[in-house]
């Protein structure tokens, strides 16, 4: 009689204990899957956000490449916008220091503007604003 | 002595202002595009006295 009560004991704790290991398993494993589908969320946002920071960027680019000053200026703004945002990264940010810097140097015929020539002093050159006639350059 | 007048477009001083908003300041770009950036708006009355100043 005392055997058979403590089979019945020992066989209730071990599914007890079976139980237990059963739910701590389940509970780890349900837990592993909703951090990762977190974290897959997560990246596939992440991607979309850069996906979508890509077609500004490139959108931005043929603005300023248009022949609308307005679109330009738009463009540029957007470009320094973008270029300083987390997600871009040190090439993007080179890129677009490349098409302002030649924006900046390079006139509208393509020339090279050569501000202070060797041998003349910063002092004794003046640099204006000049659009010529061109009505849209002279409009603030 | 006459100064050497340098003319730029509007585009060029935008694209300098633009540049150094990007490199965070007018210390991280060449003097070039500091002049550039800064050029001066004046009439052409005054551009041509300049020239022959």
């Amino acid at each position: 009689m005392t055997g058979e009560v403590l089979a019945a004991g020992f066989a209730f704790a071990g599914a007890a204990v079976g139980a237990a290991l059963t739910y701590a398993a389940t509970r780890r494993d349900i837990l592993a899957r909703v951090t990762e589908s977190r974290q897959d969320l997560s990246q596939r946002e992440g991607q979309g956000r850069r996906e979508e920071w890509g077609r500004r960027f490139t959108a931005a680019l043929d603005d300023v490449a248009s022949e609308d000053f307005r679109r330009r200026e738009l463009g540029r703004v957007v470009l320094v916008a973008l270029s300083t945002s987390s997600l871009a990264t040190p090439e993007d940010r080179d890129l677009a220091d490349a098409v302002l810097s030649a924006g900046a140097r390079i006139d509208a015929e393509g020339d090279r503007t050569i501000i202070v020539p060797a041998g003349i002093s910063v002092d004794d050159v003046v640099v204006v604003e000049d659009d010529g006639d061109d009505e849209e350059g002279s409009s603030r | 002595m006459s100064k050497r007048i340098v003319r730029v477009t509007r585009d060029q001083v935008q694209s300098a202002k633009a540049l150094i908003e990007l490199r965070g300041g007018e210390d991280k770009v060449d003097p070039d595009i500091v002049l550039i950036a800064n050029a001066k708006r004046l009439s052409p009355a005054e551009i041509a006295a300049l020239e022959t100043a």
